[in-house]
């Protein structure tokens, strides 16, 4: 995870070439566009670089995952893919694989974690094979406009169609598609834009993945809301939306999902409200690459999982409010990856949460990457000018609030964060820590604590008054890198995220069935919250609360 | 424009024993002892691998290294200052310690002074 | 949205900003301790007494010791552990008061 390699562009091989180019296949000696015999495709979190590849005919791809997540590519007409050997599907990270072209032609590939199998939406890519004419499709995705506006339509699942696929796939935009009590073992890919999906009652519309499927429901288009359902037992996530603009998961759950429970990934103008995840190795709640994101969480609670919430150079008016992170390994980080674009990960806002019992020898699930973190509340990681207020974060392992740099294939400080009025008790190691070289204009102000590291961060690190250059610590950023290097020892222990605890039943939406129809259109505007309002949560007492 | 003389919030009594207790005294006298041992070992005139082993006793065993070897070792201090010099140190760290670690039940127990 | 990260002068400023109080602490200490484990013709009293105050009361106690109480240690290496330390100190404080940035 802190060693991927980059990717290189392979010198030509100037024996393929010259052959080639005797007999005019190559694009040797040529300025545009540039033929080599093989190129380096990397799999970063998640998208191909390059997504459009041209090769000779007979030359390869070399596809290399420099992300952290497993990912391959498989031609959507089928005819070839980065499976090797029979079973070998996914690739891990910093693993390799050589596929060669022997004829001519255009094929579309996709990943099939991140991308629907049409080709058309989430990690997608396309090899063009020798001497062919290919233009990109112009302009984003799908025919198909979002609309605002309820079409009235509803359609029933099962009784108008037998799987939630049929009723989404005959779904025109504004449509309903109300899916009635029952387990439903599918992996829905919803690509029609402003379709709504519901369930008739949250607690026993449940989708099933049995620990084969990979995602409950996958949404490339724009403006499709989900609501009112349960997803679970999935291998990857619970519900995921990639790519979009204009989205909305509302009274969902998620649990015992094999990477995350509810997920945005690239996408913006979004909302998760009165919402539940727990029991996944990740994050309950993701929010990645996106800058602006625009994006809110409002309401939601996320436990037993590896981070609570984790938000990945996710950038600009990105809140996290009014919501419960218990018995996670880390209850809230926003980090910097250079495997994601657009690093690094600034502005986000979280106000109102409370934060408990991070790290504790608990049931939580984690996977090796989420240990590093684990111990912590909330932990502002190599990124920017964050507010953190009217928090309040008990019973943490190690540290409370953390900030810290990270040393991914760039060394990215933690500066610009604003620390004010949060209670932040009962923690391990040190309530207000802040470590690193670089760590810089973090103000503290009106928390309520009791230990920091260093000393007097509210003190001299005020955000008015006295400002002292001591501003962090080497031996909090020595133990988070002496934490990264105990898991690449393998010196941790995990629990399997298939038998962590069921949720209790959560309350459907109101209205049930009848509630209005709202596409997800202009999502941002209405739901951004109103900060001066926001309350910090009532509970203080460090004493361990009763268990639920 | 921040003044130099306005304080936004006071440390309260609990963080100032907390760090000074914690963190900053100990790291003192690992620091000093090691360092007052590594010069007395420089000037001793025998050579041999005592020095060598008494010498990394004191880097190694923080606090402790360099309290045994200032006690029973040390050959250029006068002996009664290194008494002084060792249980000062001690005392100053120790019994401050311990009456915050009682007063708060624990190092960060539920009666720790806020 | 812009983030300026910090030049390579303003982290090891910031660096030094955090390190040096506690270094010439512990320097200074060290110092005053090593004197005063040395001397001869010092009564045992006056030493514990000065051991104490040294421990107690950082920085002062070592300082008060080094220039009242008697060390037997070469003034001018006393001035310029002192002053120089000191004038380090301040020197990191003014080059990063004026670059800024740098807590």
């Amino acid at each position: 995870m802190f060693k991927s390699s980059g990717t290189r562009d392979v010198p030509i091989a100037w024996g393929v070439c010259a052959v080639l180019g005797a007999i005019g296949l190559s694009g040797c000696g040529k300025q545009e566009p540039k033929l080599t015999g093989t190129v380096l495709v990397s799999m970063a979190d998640n998208s191909y670089s390059p997504s459009i590849v041209r090769v000779p005919v007979g030359g390869s791809m070399v596809f290399i995952n420099t992300g952290r997540n497993d990912h391959n590519a498989i031609a959507v007409d089928k005819s070839w893919s980065t499976e090797k050997t029979f079973g070998n599907i996914k690739m891990r990270p910093e693993d390799m694989s050589e596929v060669v072209f022997s004829k001519q032609g255009v094929y579309p590939f996709y990943c099939s974690f991140h991308a629907t199998p049409d080709g058309k939406v989430g990690m997608v890519g396309v090899a063009v094979v020798g001497d062919v004419q290919y233009t990109p499709p112009s302009g984003a995705r799908g025919v198909l406009a979002a609309t605002d506006k309820a079409s009235g339509v509803t359609r029933r699942v099962p009784q108008d169609y037998p799987t939630i696929q049929n009723g989404v796939d005959a779904a025109d935009p504004g449509d309903l598609v109300l899916i009635d009590k029952g387990e439903y073992t599918e992996a829905v890919f919803v690509t029609t834009p402003s379709v709504t999906l519901r369930g008739v009652d949250r607690n026993a519309v449940i989708l099933d993945g049995k620990f084969e499927l990979g995602t409950g429901i996958m949404v490339g288009g724009n403006g499709v809301v989900i609501e009112n359902m349960t997803a679970r037992n999935y291998t990857l996530n619970g519900f995921f939306w990639t790519g979009v603009k204009g989205f909305r998961g509302s009274y969902l759950t998620a649990y015992n999902n094999g990477d995350y429970g509810i997920y945005a990934f690239g996408s913006s103008d979004g909302l998760f409200e009165h919402s539940y995840a727990s029991g996944s190795p990740d994050s309950g709640f993701y929010v990645g690459q996106c800058a602006p994101c625009k994006v809110v969480l409002n309401d939601v609670v996320s436990a037993y999982s590896g981070l609570g919430y984790s938000g990945t150079n996710s950038s600009g008016d990105m809140y996290v409010v009014n919501s419960r992170f218990e018995h996670n390994r880390t209850g809230i980080s926003t980090t910097t990856f250079d495997i994601e674009l657009n690093p690094p990960g600034r502005d986000t806002t979280l106000m109102g949460n409370l934060v408990s019992d991070s790290g504790l020898d608990n049931e939580a699930a984690g996977f090796y990457a989420t240990e590093t973190l684990a111990g912590n509340g909330i932990a502002l990681v190599g990124t920017h000018n964050n507010r953190v207020e009217r928090n309040t974060v008990l019973r943490s392992r190690n540290n409370g609030i953390l900030i810290v740099p990270i040393l991914d294939r760039h060394y990215w400080p933690s500066t610009g964060h604003v620390v004010r009025n949060n209670v932040v008790l009962g923690s391990g190691r040190a309530d207000l820590a802040a470590g690193g070289l670089g760590t810089r204009g973090n103000c503290f102000a009106g928390n309520s604590y009791r230990t920091s590291l260093p000393w007097g961060l509210q003190t001299l690190n005020g955000c008015e008054g006295l400002r002292l250059p001591i501003a962090s610590d080497l031996s909090t950023t020595m133990t988070f890198f002496g934490s990264i290097a105990q898991i690449r020892l393998g010196l941790f222990k995990l629990n399997d995220y298939r038998t962590r605890p069921v949720p209790p039943p959560q309350p459907n939406i109101p209205g049930g069935i009848d509630a209005p129809v709202v596409p997800a259109v202009n999502v941002f505007a209405a739901a951004k919250p109103d900060l001066d309002a926001i309350k910090a949560p009532s509970e203080t007492r460090v004493d361990p609360a009763v268990k639920p | 424009m921040p003044s130099l003389f306005s304080v936004s919030s006071p440390a309260t009594a609990f963080q100032w024993w907390f760090v000074v207790y914690l963190y900053v005294l100990p790291f003192m006298l690992y620091a000093s002892w090691a360092a007052l041992s590594i010069l007395d070992l420089n000037e001793q005139s025998t050579k041999g691998g005592s020095r060598l082993l008494w010498g990394a006793a004191v880097l190694l065993l923080p606090i402790v290294g360099g309290a045994a070897y200032l006690l029973a070792a040390a050959r250029t201090l006068r002996p009664s200052s290194r008494y002084a010099i060792v249980f000062a140190g001690l005392i100053v760290w120790l019994i401050p310690l311990a009456v915050g670690i009682w007063l708060a039940g624990g190092p960060l127990g539920p009666k720790a002074l806020s | 949205m812009n983030v300026t990260l910090p030049s390579y002068l303003q982290m090891i400023l910031g660096l030094y900003g955090y390190l040096l109080p506690l270094l010439l602490y512990v320097v200074w200490s060290t110092l005053a301790l090593w004197d005063l484990g040395r001397r001869e013709g010092i009564a045992g009293g006056a030493v514990w007494g000065w051991a104490f105050l040294i421990f107690l009361v950082p920085f002062l106690g070592a300082l008060a010791y080094l220039f009242f109480g008697g060390a037997t240690l070469n003034s001018r290496t006393r001035l310029v552990a002192v002053g120089g330390g000191a004038a380090i100190y301040a020197l990191v404080l003014l080059v990063g008061s004026s670059i800024g940035g740098i807590s």
